[in-house]
């Protein structure tokens, strides 16, 4: 049977490797972490996929898959302008007072 | 009784094999030079997980990606599509002795 937090270990684990290379970290909100990884868990239990757990999942397959977390590379001007992520689970690695930081709507990012 | 499964120099760091010690099918797998034995067969639908892909502690079945931690024998993930529930993986005792993985299956 499956336990939440060793999958929630895995998950750590699996997404360290991705995140680093992209210029992120986990978030030094260790309580924010824990919580959006137990979401993530639950929505992977649910759906077989850990989406992101602060976006709504649709009916249109290819959309989805921009919100499998770490959807990172999937919006990487909106949350380079943010410097988090959507749910702030990850964060750029300058990053160090994460509560300073906003979610910004990705229509008010100016394209560049 | 603890029964030679294979050498040390069989299996790269990262890697596993599939032995079978006293008829029963297992796979070896080496992580950071630490070895773990456990069954073969997925606890899912018997897939042969040494086909599956291992990713430092955590082993990916081949056929619908259930994943299991290598060092407790544990599924920390079911299949995909998440059709149905899933066991842990037996786990055998290991001795490293010289060169030698030596494993206990009884």
């Amino acid at each position: 049977m499956m336990n939440i937090r060793s999958r929630k270990n895995a998950l750590r684990f699996f997404f360290a490797k991705v995140i680093g290379p992209l210029g992120y970290k986990f978030s030094p909100d260790a309580e924010l972490v824990e919580f959006c990884l137990e979401q993530e868990v639950k929505l992977e239990k649910l759906h077989g996929i850990p989406y992101c757990p602060c976006k709504a999942i649709t009916r249109d397959r290819a959309q989805n898959m921009k919100i499998v977390c770490p959807c990172i590379p999937f919006h990487r001007e909106h949350f380079e302008a943010m410097k988090r992520c959507w749910c702030g689970l990850f964060v750029r690695k300058e990053v160090v007072d994460p509560d300073s930081l906003k979610q910004i709507p990705e229509k008010m990012i100016k394209k560049g | 009784m603890l029964v030679e499964a294979a050498k040390v120099s069989d299996i790269a760091c990262g890697g596993m094999i599939p032995v079978q010690v006293q008829g029963k099918d297992l796979i070896i797998c080496n992580y950071n030079n630490n070895f773990f034995a456990l069954e073969k067969r997925c606890s899912h639908m018997n897939a042969s997980l040494d086909k599956g892909s291992l990713d430092g502690y955590i082993l990916t079945c081949p056929l619908h990606f259930a994943q299991f931690d290598i060092t407790t024998g544990e599924a920390l993930s079911g299949p995909i599509p998440p059709d149905s529930q899933i066991n842990d993986l037996k786990t055998y005792p290991v001795q490293v002795e010289g060169g030698s993985i030596q494993v206990e299956v009884s």
